[in-house]
């Protein structure tokens, strides 16, 4: 398969598991049970993430500018590097690596045990069954676990600022709040939500498209990570260019 | 029952995302203040630049910040919040900064008066440095240079230094004929100072001058001398006969 078709199969894919009948009174438990599996089941990671990413941005910005500029401006670049880019970047690539991961393993490892055969001789939709719940889900956990992500962040790097710099969290906020752009932090969530359908999408996709065996699975598994991971960094460079380029 | 509290744990995810969507915006937009404020209006003729969320410095703290601007008529109407216990008398001054040279960053600067009397409405100016504008004025300088002779002012350049060399040498020369006059007045001086240093010398010395100038004894005896002359006179005056009956005097 070269990238043209793969391309066309994969969108394909996509618009075929979110154009079903969505039939949201069966649908809502799994959607459901799959928020709670991507959103609070990498609630953890994501706050372990996001601390360090505050923490690590804070000495990193501290020890390039401070002295030649106000102390203020800390915040200012802090805050902007993790709304824009950090928070939403990082977020997505822990899902990615967490769940789109688990999710093309789960459902290829249905695809070879024929259980995808079964649910269509039963008349279920498989995509409707098991695609939409998942890109529902993501796209709902994503951009809220980025938000999470961005609050934790600044929290730290605004704690750190305080102890170790001596900037007070008066000043950091001075220059967090008063450089803000509503634009910034609503660019940063509308990649989270492209993230979203990149990372459940490969997931699915990779999963669905499984043939043999657990060998087969373990290479759906990787392939859904590495898509995932290229379509994310790709469409920060597309969403980063329509927003602030 | 685990159905159930899955469904919850997702409810409350899900609303928690929404109430940090909502609480991150607010923090970063600067909307949240802890602060106890109130609203005092502005009217500036330009703001400069200025921005919502600017800080309002009152003696140099910061006291509040820009809430709202919008153009009325003419000016520009700013409403700041201000701290609950800073009060503003009516002779109040305020006006914009700059917070640096270079940057674009303005701040509201409040000098509160000393009047009795307070309010919450004032006409502010602007009195931040203003780069474009001070530009504007040098390229206006340089325009004016440029329409200018430079032939005209070299010319005016040379007279003006030619004269002043004349000014020069006249001086120098009204200088010189004091001088020759001085030198003599000098010279008969020191002949004088000399004449009288041979003088004093001649006093102070042991010649008899100087025994004579210096000796006590001398001087006491002198004074007897005197007081008693002065007595033989006033006694022959009174008794002449007592001096002249011895005296045999005659002519022929």
């Amino acid at each position: 398969m070269n990238l043209f078709s793969f391309i066309g199969d994969f969108s394909t894919f996509l618009v075929r598991s979110i154009i079903v009948p969505w039939k949201f009174k069966t649908t809502k438990w799994r959607i459901l049970q799959q928020i709670y599996s991507i959103g609070i089941g990498s609630l953890p990671i994501i706050v372990v993430i996001a601390v360090f990413t505050g923490l690590v941005s804070t000495v990193q910005t501290s020890y390039q500018i401070i002295g030649s500029v106000p102390r203020y401006i800390i915040g200012t670049t802090i805050g902007r590097m993790v709304m824009i880019e950090l928070g939403p970047i990082l977020t997505a690539l822990m899902v990615s690596g967490r769940c789109a991961s688990s999710m093309a393993a789960e459902i290829g490892t249905m695809r070879v045990t024929e259980q995808i055969d079964a649910l269509e001789t039963m008349a279920i939709d498989p995509y409707r069954f098991l695609n939409l719940p998942r890109i529902i889900a993501t796209f709902i956990s994503v951009p809220i676990l980025t938000i999470i992500a961005e609050l934790v962040a600044l929290g730290s790097g605004a704690f750190y600022a305080n102890h170790f710099l001596n900037i007070p969290f008066g000043v950091f906020n001075y220059g967090l709040t008063h450089f803000f752009y509503a634009r910034d932090f609503f660019g940063g969530l509308i990649k989270a939500l492209f993230f979203a359908i990149v990372i459940a999408a490969a997931g699915c996709y990779f999963g669905f498209k499984v043939k043999g065996g657990a060998k087969e699975v373990g290479r759906a598994a990787t392939y859904a990570v590495v898509t995932s991971s290229i379509g994310i960094l790709l469409f920060d460079f597309m969403v980063a260019l329509v927003i602030f380029g | 029952m685990y159905r159930t509290w899955r469904e919850t744990l997702v409810g409350i995810f899900i609303i928690a995302g929404i109430v940090l969507f909502i609480v991150l915006y607010i923090w970063l937009s600067g909307r949240i203040s802890l602060r106890n404020t109130y609203d005092v209006t502005v009217y500036f003729r330009d703001v400069e630049g200025l921005r919502v969320g600017d800080p309002v410095m009152v003696l140099g703290l910061e006291k509040g910040q820009v809430k709202s601007m919008a153009i009325d008529s003419v000016d520009v109407k700013t409403v700041l919040a201000v701290d609950q216990a800073i009060r503003l008398p009516v002779d109040t001054k305020i006006s914009i900064r700059a917070l640096s040279y270079v940057g674009a960053d303005k701040y509201i600067r409040i000098t509160p008066g000393v009047d009795s009397q307070t309010t919450t409405e004032f006409r502010g100016m602007s009195e931040a440095l203003n780069l474009e504008s001070i530009g504007s004025k040098i390229d206006s300088i340089v325009q004016v240079f440029k329409g200018l002779d430079v032939n005209a002012f070299s010319d005016v350049a040379a007279d003006l230094s030619r004269n002043i060399s004349k000014d020069v040498t006249r001086l120098v020369d009204m200088m010189k004929k004091p001088t020759t006059r001085l030198t003599e007045v000098i010279d008969r001086t020191d002949q004088t100072i000399a004449h009288v240093d041979s003088l004093t010398m001649l006093l102070q010395g042991s010649g008899t001058f100087g025994r004579l100038a210096k000796s006590d004894e001398l001087y006491s005896e002198l004074q007897e001398t005197n007081d008693a002359l002065q007595g033989l006179l006033v006694d022959i005056k009174e008794n002449p006969g007592k001096y002249i009956k011895h005296l045999n005097i005659k002519v022929f």
